[in-house]
């Protein structure tokens, strides 16, 4: 497998987003994923890019979010960047902490209706982590390549 | 419009014309839900045939539908490919939705 960079910028809008979803599919389609299905792949970069408008730029368009995809023959490694405010720390902070689903019967009443885009990342992605450096929210994703047999 | 709605016999069969129900338009979702609800009908059978892609907005918008039919209403889904089911049992949610293969089949089991 030959190693490769691609780069996409969209606007900071949610109609925006489905773009990226289907570049992610053609990209996976071409690599050989480990563990992770293409459509895994596209709903955690979806995730991130959601995550990006809604709470780095609040669901103002005008903004621009960038996503890098780079692959060698191990390793698809995915960062969705963008300039605007911190990631909020009830969302980062679950990026040291196990994935949370539901257990046991589920009472609706209990139930949340947002906050569920995290939880799938981390449970769709081999590695997920976030960093803010100069004004720029960074999460990075990876996925494992099926080892190549000689 | 990515909604379109037909009542049956007092349920509402409420089908995602989009390929995708993601962030972009599940504000919309629980609008046309409060609508049928409003309008006085509490059994809504979602028919998710179209769906191609679900992600998390799209999950929390149809907890929200479910949660908006009330003890009283009944909600059920139907038609979800693969991809789609993945998001439920990921989240575990399948254990929680009514979820059958077809309109029919929903429909029938509303109906019993």
């Amino acid at each position: 497998m030959e190693s490769g960079k691609i780069n996409l910028s969209i606007d900071s809008d949610l109609h925006q987003v489905q773009h990226v979803g289907e570049a992610v599919r053609v990209l996976c389609s071409s690599l050989d994923l480990a563990d992770a299905k293409p459509s895994s792949v596209e709903l955690a970069v979806v995730e991130a890019v959601n995550n990006s408008i809604e709470h780095a730029y609040q669901s103002q368009s005008g903004n621009s979010v960038d996503v890098a995809f780079e692959y060698d023959s191990d390793c698809l490694s995915i960062t969705v960047s963008d300039y605007g405010a911190p990631m909020p720390n009830s969302i980062a902070s679950q990026f040291s902490e196990d994935v949370s689903m539901p257990s046991g019967a589920v009472d609706i009443d209990e139930l949340p209706v947002s906050g569920w885009g995290m939880q799938l990342l981390k449970s769709v992605c081999d590695e997920v982590s976030y960093q803010r450096q100069h004004s720029c929210n960074t999460l990075s994703l990876s996925f494992k390549l099926a080892a190549v047999s000689a | 419009m990515s909604f379109e709605t037909e009542i049956k016999d007092e349920i509402a069969v409420l089908r995602v014309t989009a390929s995708r129900l993601d962030a972009s338009i599940a504000p919309e979702l629980k609008k046309v839900v409060s609508t049928i609800i409003n309008d006085g009908t509490s059994r809504i059978l979602l028919d998710l045939q179209s769906v191609k892609f679900m992600d998390s907005s799209g999950l929390g918008a149809v907890i929200s539908s479910f949660k908006l039919t009330g003890q009283k209403g009944d909600f059920v889904i139907c038609n979800i490919n693969e991809t789609v089911h993945e998001i439920f049992s990921l989240t575990h949610m399948d254990r929680l939705f009514d979820i059958y293969p077809s309109v029919d089949e929903g429909f029938q089991k509303m109906c019993a």
